[in-house]
């Protein structure tokens, strides 16, 4: 196992958080983008409330708007998937993959972390912007105000980057056929510890019960937290030995 | 810039396996072995499919070996990051721009590129950009196949990494830049020696450079040596057929050519004064081999 804190390691995770402040600047552009134009089109009723009830206020987009855990979800996931993809370039330009394993867990560690106060800091912004928006206070209503919230909001960060990065590792071993086929199959797995995640998250408890047809689950913040602590080392490990003898085309 | 390095392959073996076995594996590699010493040009020379990018992408830590080791002066080279920014491995890279990929300005991507290499020197490849015209203000995809392999050995240049591989980076660039980088090469080499290995087919073009050429043919290593070693080793005889089967009987033949009643044979291996002498008492023609047409009859 290499050295954790050689200076290859540190120079890659300072990239990598780079990166990750530039892809987040860059959707809060998006979103400043969005609000700018709403208010030009404010004197138009219909396109306004084509807006208002459609982009600001609908269902999908509220999570991203507001930066919640939609939306670092998809981040996170996405990085993952970026991790993986990037991997041949950086073995290219003679770092090895333990390196860039460990830099990049690393770098998701912490962005993991970091995610809770940056989106406290970015609803405040949010809510500067739109004064009047109720949905303020749905953002910090998650998981009833329980804190506990953010550790599992945390694990989910950290399996998600892993799930990515293991998607893209597979696609460069086994090729696109096996590697969707795989994916679908860990997704349905997880697709039971995500749904009662998200149940949680938004109905603001920890004792909530699933009935999937088969079985009356009762799941709680220990059975998930559990769960999530087996899945990431798990799905870390999967990726570890996979990426550690991963082959790269010298094209 | 450490120039001490010291590479060996034992028994090296590369094979490409099928996920679905409706084919056969391919083995690119077979029990390989050789050892590069520092500060010395190596010719790598194979034929088309025999091995040689596969043997680089072992040496340069891309492929793990089947079976069989690569050592750094002791250390095992694969995944051993301390080591990997020590190895360059330059080859015609294709700028491709389908899949999404967006490339910087060329000082930009140069900079990029070696990031991560320690011995890197920005002033060098700035004054490689100038010698070779290589235009900076352009992206790397924009530039022409043969300016895009000047930027490709500019980068394997200016890393001066104590092992450099160029595997037929320059078959994109005419004579003239070829000419110009050959210099280059030899000139660098004298100043920061290190460990090169060349592959390419541009063997008579190129066999000035190489202190020591390695051979390998369908996956196997077939000739290693000095250049002069292995140009010495060959003979080519030409007389009378007859003459020429008397006098050929228990060599090492390589090759036959046969003309009415004459006959030009090249023979590989220990010749010896006694040979000669018995050529020029039968009255036969002797005269050297090129490594090019060494290579040629080597290796089909």
């Amino acid at each position: 196992m290499t050295h954790i804190f050689n200076g290859r390691i540190k120079r890659l995770m300072k990239e990598e958080l780079i990166r990750f402040g530039k892809h987040l600047l860059g959707f809060l552009g998006t979103m400043m983008l969005i609000a700018i134009i709403m208010n030009l089109l404010h004197d138009t009723d219909t396109i306004h409330r084509w807006i208002n009830n459609y982009l600001i206020n609908s269902e999908a987009v509220v999570d991203f708007r507001f930066f919640n855990f939609g939306f670092f979800i998809f981040f996170i996931f996405v990085s993952g998937i970026v991790t993986g993809y990037e991997l041949p370039d950086y073995v290219r330009k003679g770092i090895s993959r333990s390196d860039y394993f460990v830099a990049e867990t690393l770098s998701a560690f912490i962005v993991s972390l970091l995610i809770a106060p940056i989106m406290l800091t970015l609803n405040v912004i949010s809510h500067l912007i739109f004064p009047s928006d109720s949905l303020f206070y749905h953002a910090f209503q998650m998981g009833n105000g329980d804190p506990l919230i953010l550790i599992l909001q945390f694990l989910v960060y950290m399996a998600l980057f892993f799930l990515g990065y293991l998607i893209t590792t597979f696609w460069n071993r086994v090729g696109w056929v096996i590697t969707i086929a795989t994916a679908i199959g860990i997704f349905i797995l997880l697709s039971f510890v995500s749904l009662n995640f998200m149940a949680i998250s938004h109905r603001g408890r920890f004792n909530f019960s699933l009935n999937l047809g088969l079985k009356q689950f009762d799941v709680t913040f220990r059975s998930l937290a559990i769960s999530l602590l087996v899945l990431i080392p798990t799905l870390g490990t999967i990726t570890y030995f996979l990426v550690k003898s991963i082959p790269v085309k010298a094209t | 810039m450490n120039n001490d390095y010291r590479i060996e392959v034992r028994n090296l073996s590369v094979i490409y396996k099928n996920l679905i076995p409706i084919t056969e594996n391919f083995q690119a590699l077979k029990d390989v072995s050789l050892t590069l010493e520092p500060g010395r040009i190596y010719g790598l020379l194979g034929r088309n499919g025999a091995g040689k990018t596969s043997l680089l992408s072992v040496l340069s830590a891309f492929r793990k070996a089947s079976s069989g080791d690569v050592l750094i002066n002791g250390t095992p080279l694969f995944d051993n990051g301390a080591l990997m920014q020590h190895i360059q491995f330059i080859y015609q890279k294709k700028f491709d721009t389908e899949s999404g990929e967006t490339y910087p300005k060329i000082r930009k991507y140069i900079k990029k590129e070696t990031a991560y290499r320690p011995y890197f020197d920005l002033d060098y490849a700035d004054e490689l950009i100038q010698k070779f015209g290589l235009p900076t203000n352009k992206r790397p995809h924009k530039l022409s196949k043969g300016m895009q392999s000047v930027l490709s050995v500019i980068i394997g240049l200016a890393s001066r990494a104590p092992v450099t591989i160029f595997d037929e980076a320059y078959l994109g660039m005419d004579a003239p830049t070829r000419d110009l980088f050959y210099k280059e090469v030899l000139k660098d080499q004298a100043r920061h020696p290190r460990i090169m290995v060349m592959s390419t087919h541009l063997v008579s073009e190129m066999e000035y450079l190489f202190d020591e050429v390695i051979m390998i043919h369908q996956g196997e290593l077939i000739k290693k040596g000095t250049y002069d070693e292995l140009v010495a080793a060959g003979m080519a005889i030409t007389g009378r057929a007859d003459v020429v089967d008397q006098f050929a009987v228990g060599k090492d033949i390589i090759n036959i050519e046969s003309l009415g009643g004459f006959k030009k044979i090249t023979l590989f291996g220990d010749i010896s004064e006694e040979d000669h002498l018995l050529a020029q008492a039968l009255a036969l023609e002797v005269s050297a081999v090129t490594l090019q047409d060494l290579f040629i009859h080597l290796t089909t």
